[in-house]
């Protein structure tokens, strides 16, 4: 059976349970890829929509502000050579579905949201690395995701 | 059993639809280990451990379950004298049973008992023990004519670390051996409880607490959007295009839904944590603890640790209830300037269809007067007609003269016509 997610996930709690509740069993790498394969299809319907060009960090923060207009408290924080940094400070959507409906947070961020981003910005360039440098779900006062050109990897704390 | 010298009380989650093995199946693993040493009793095991007996029961109850180990001298007359040495061999014994139970436990109460005549032996018996073992008193008190003191934790981790652990001294009064020892394992049993909704408070907590330690960020983090929000809307209603309205009303009910989950669903855990505050207090007032010297009650000091379990959940509440309050006076305020505008394009809606209707009499006053001239243009050239056949000499005068004639006939036909409209 293949996994499959609605692509609403990120605002309805409801469907981050069925996907837990479903998927939780399946190696996380396969659930990585699911999600990692989203971000990549979304983004590159944004990509075309918006008319995003050129591979650079410039392209990655146009792509993730586009995703993230809906999303008030997630800023970018900084762009340098190579490098956009995002922080998401706000109530968390994860955060808010895992205390509504008693899910796992940690999961959730590991195998769906953090891939997801990845997959996102890898539609812009394949060598994009994003790194964790502070996630919430293990005390931090906000989630920051540094996208880096590099080799293309997901890299936790 | 007779007395025993320790008792270990371990309460963990427990939902029986999630397959966990019941507390009679932990327990019947424990005594097949355990082979000829080991009898079952009325509602566990007894393991006979040299001149020590062990004693084990569970209970499992809706969400949780409860193992009760006392260790203590196989003989029913034996007085338990709270010494370093006899309490570091039991501490050795029981930790073989308390291994061999499920881990991650909610909670883990340690009662180490003594027996004294009165009052003024057991306080001495109590700071012997203390001295020997280099600790302190957090609380103590007289419950059940027994004399109860909390030994303060080595660290300060109350409340906020998982299992909730507590180590306890119990020291009967001034009784006899068998009503002491009916009193304690009556005791015994209240403590289970107290370990059961102890610890499950506990877990409410410490697996809310990452959550909980977001309020300030995230707060902060939407504050400040909302203070953007505000100032946007504090612009003249001119400058606030419609596009603009939109983004503000997408942005504010992505908030205002986040909060309403997030508020709903602490709600939902603080109710469910309240309910075993007062299961806990409820205890308590039935200990009717009375105080010692200078210390406090073990009641009054669990109960504040308590209370505190849980006070952050009703601040988170509160907080995001600020937020959501403050979401709602934002989209007020995107209604009132929507109705603003829609008032002010329906007025100028209203001077423009003004405007529209004076061109339109404009245009059909200037259209009577071109049909007056057309219908005088006809009579003239009707009479021009009837001249040129009369007085055909004449008949350019005659026509001449007749225009007024025929401007004046046009405009009696034009009020006829338009008499009836």
């Amino acid at each position: 059976m293949s996994i499959s997610l609605p692509g609403d996930w990120f605002v309805n709690p409801q469907v981050l349970a069925d996907f837990y509740h479903r998927y939780k069993d399946r190696p996380p790498d396969e659930i990585k890829k699911f999600s990692y394969d989203q971000g990549l299809s979304l983004s590159k319907k944004l990509i075309d929509e918006l008319g995003i060009k050129g591979n650079d960090e410039r392209a990655i923060a146009e792509l993730l502000r586009a995703v993230l207009r809906d999303e008030p408290t997630a800023k970018i924080i900084s762009i340098a050579e190579g490098k956009v940094l995002l922080r998401n400070s706000g109530f968390c959507p994860l955060m808010t579905a895992c205390l509504s409906l008693n899910l796992p947070w940690a999961w959730l961020c590991e195998n769906l949201g953090w891939p997801f981003f990845h997959g996102l910005a890898s539609s812009v360039n394949p060598k994009v690395n994003l790194s964790l440098i502070k996630r919430r779900a293990k005390g931090d006062p906000y989630c920051d995701h540094l996208f880096e050109i590099g080799e293309g990897r997901l890299i936790l704390p | 059993m007779g007395l025993p010298g320790l008792v270990c009380i371990i309460s963990y989650r427990f939902r029986r639809e999630e397959g966990p093995p019941s507390a009679v199946d932990v327990i019947k693993q424990i005594s097949q280990r355990y082979g000829s040493a080991c009898s079952m009793v009325e509602d566990g095991i007894r393991v006979r451990l040299g001149s020590s007996d062990v004693y084990i029961i569970g209970i499992d109850e809706d969400d949780c379950q409860i193992f009760l180990a006392a260790v203590g001298s196989l003989k029913s007359d034996a007085y338990q004298t709270l010494s370093m040495e006899e309490q570091k061999t039991y501490d050795g014994q029981i930790g073989q049973f308390t291994e061999l139970l499920p881990d991650n436990p909610l909670s883990m109460f340690t009662v180490r008992i003594g027996w004294a005549g009165e009052l003024g032996e057991a306080q001495d018996l109590l700071q012997r023990y203390l001295n020997q073992a280099e600790r302190s008193i957090r609380s103590v008190g007289v419950v059940h004519g027994c004399l109860l003191a909390t030994i303060l934790e080595k660290e300060d981790t109350v409340g906020i670390s998982k299992p909730l652990r507590r180590e306890l001294i119990l020291l009967p009064l001034g009784r006899g051996l068998p009503e002491a020892t009916r009193t304690v394992w009556g005791l015994y049993g209240e403590m289970a409880s107290l370990a059961s909704y102890a610890g499950r408070l506990n877990d409410f907590r410490v697996g809310h607490d990452l959550i909980l330690k977001q309020i300030d960020a995230s707060e902060q983090s939407t504050q400040v959007r909302i203070n953007e929000i505000s100032l946007e809307m504090r612009k003249p209603i001119g400058q606030v295009k419609p596009e603009s309205l939109e983004g503000v009303l997408r942005e504010v009910i992505t908030l205002f839904s986040n909060l309403s989950i997030l508020s709903s669903a602490m709600r939902r855990d603080y109710v469910k944590a309240g309910v075993l505050l007062r299961l806990t207090k409820r205890m308590f007032r039935a200990w009717n603890e009375e105080a010692l010297a200078q210390y406090s009650t073990n009641s009054l000091i669990e109960t504040g640790i308590y209370e505190e379990m849980i006070s952050p959940f009703k601040d988170f509440i509160n907080r995001v209830d600020a937020l959501r309050i403050q979401l709602n006076t934002i989209l007020d305020a995107v209604r009132t300037y929507l109705g603003i505008q829609q008032q002010r394009l329906s007025i100028e809606e209203q001077a423009s269809s003004k405007d529209q209707l004076i061109r339109l009499v404009n245009l059909q006053e200037i259209l009577h007067k071109l049909e007056i001239l057309i219908v005088a243009v006809y009579i003239t050239e009707m009479a021009r007609i009837v001249f040129e056949v009369l007085a055909h000499e004449m008949a350019n005068l005659l026509t001449a003269l007749f225009i007024p004639l025929a401007l004046l006939t046009a405009i009696g036909i034009s009020r006829i016509l338009h008499r009836k409209h």
